[in-house]
């Protein structure tokens, strides 16, 4: 086996060592991306399911009481700010979970 | 060829009507009883010789329970533990629907809305009866955060009240548009390998082998999120918002 000078494999260690650090990065940086899309995925379904059971309680109280669509359009709005309110809550979730 | 939303199509098995209510019995309610069936068979089977030292058998639902049991702790601590069984077995049902839907010719009984639906309309049922039992009058502070004017009562309890049964929906579209989703996608690649031709063939079915895998994935971390979420809900019952 051919003698290698110790500088030069010191070298070859410190060239292997940068390249693992390199690709756990690299993996470190994609496992954050997934993590990120999946948040905004949660968020957007917050914010919907908020409008979409707001609107269904007002429908089922306009049939009720033949309002027409006054409790729609009311429940609705409320909704839209349950969805925000619940997006909120999760953020600050989220926020509080990074922060351990 | 079938279509890729056919696979999500309920037949009928048994028809069954009562009082004009139609309860017949469907290819999803049978999943249902295959997956329930399954964990039971799975877990007689592997606890069957139960020793101190364990088998490799025994690991497997032994680390199933260690898993929740640490997730409880984390999520709801020492006192949430009474509720393992109900939260245990909600993470081994979603759990196994969704792997179950990966096999030739069976179904994805969680792509569907009512049956997640009813799922999560349970963990909200067990959210409120656990609020009141524990909180008792204290619950409705729930919907009208404490230091709050109450001039602002009108618009606070309506939103919470929202808030609240909104919860059970977002659980359900997270789970149901995951799995019909990756369904989807599995049978369009999948339609690929016969369309495209016998010379090419070979690389969508490389890649329908690379998505099964990705799917089974997919079907363990959203029956965990399922969980993790339910033991949220659960835990803000316990300990008030």
């Amino acid at each position: 086996m051919p003698h290698i000078p110790t500088d030069i494999k010191e070298m070859e260690d410190r060239i292997i060592a940068m390249k693992a650090k390199k690709q756990d990065e690299q993996s470190k940086r994609k496992e954050k991306d997934l993590s990120q899309a999946a948040k905004a995925f949660q968020i957007a379904i917050e914010m919907v399911s908020g409008v979409f059971i707001g609107a269904a309680i007002g429908y089922i109280l306009d049939e009720l009481f033949d309002f027409q669509f006054i409790c729609l359009l009311i429940f609705t709005i409320f909704g839209g700010f349950a969805g925000m309110l619940n997006t909120m809550r999760y953020l600050n979730q989220n926020k509080e979970e990074e922060g351990k | 060829m079938s279509g890729p939303m056919e696979q999500f199509e309920i037949k009928k098995l048994l028809p069954i009507e009562v009082n004009g209510f139609d309860i017949s019995f469907t290819n999803s309610s049978l999943c249902m009883v295959i997956s329930a069936l399954a964990i039971v068979m799975v877990f007689l089977l592997c606890l069957r010789k139960r020793a101190i030292i364990p088998t490799t058998a025994q690991c497997i639902p032994e680390s199933a329970y260690e898993f929740i049991h640490n997730l409880m702790l984390e999520n709801m601590g020492k006192e949430g533990l009474k509720y393992f069984s109900f939260i245990f077995t909600l993470f081994l049902f979603v759990c196994t629907g969704n792997l179950l839907g990966l096999f030739p010719y069976s179904f994805t009984f969680t792509s569907h809305v009512a049956a997640v639906g009813t799922l999560s309309l349970l963990a909200l049922l067990l959210n409120i009866c656990v609020g009141i039992k524990r909180q008792k009058w204290g619950y409705l502070y729930t919907f009208f955060p404490k230091g709050t004017p109450l001039a602002m009562a009108p618009l606070i309890v309506p939103i919470e009240i929202i808030s609240l049964l909104s919860k059970p929906l977002s659980l359900t579209i997270r789970l149901t548009a995951n799995m019909t989703v990756g369904h989807i996608i599995l049978k369009v690649i999948a339609g690929f390998i016969i369309t495209i031709s016998l010379v090419l063939g070979w690389l969508p079915l490389m890649f329908t082998g690379i998505l099964i895998i990705f799917e089974i994935f997919i079907g363990i971390l959203q029956a965990y999120v399922y969980t993790i979420l339910s033991c949220i809900y659960l835990g803000d019952a316990l300990h008030g918002h």
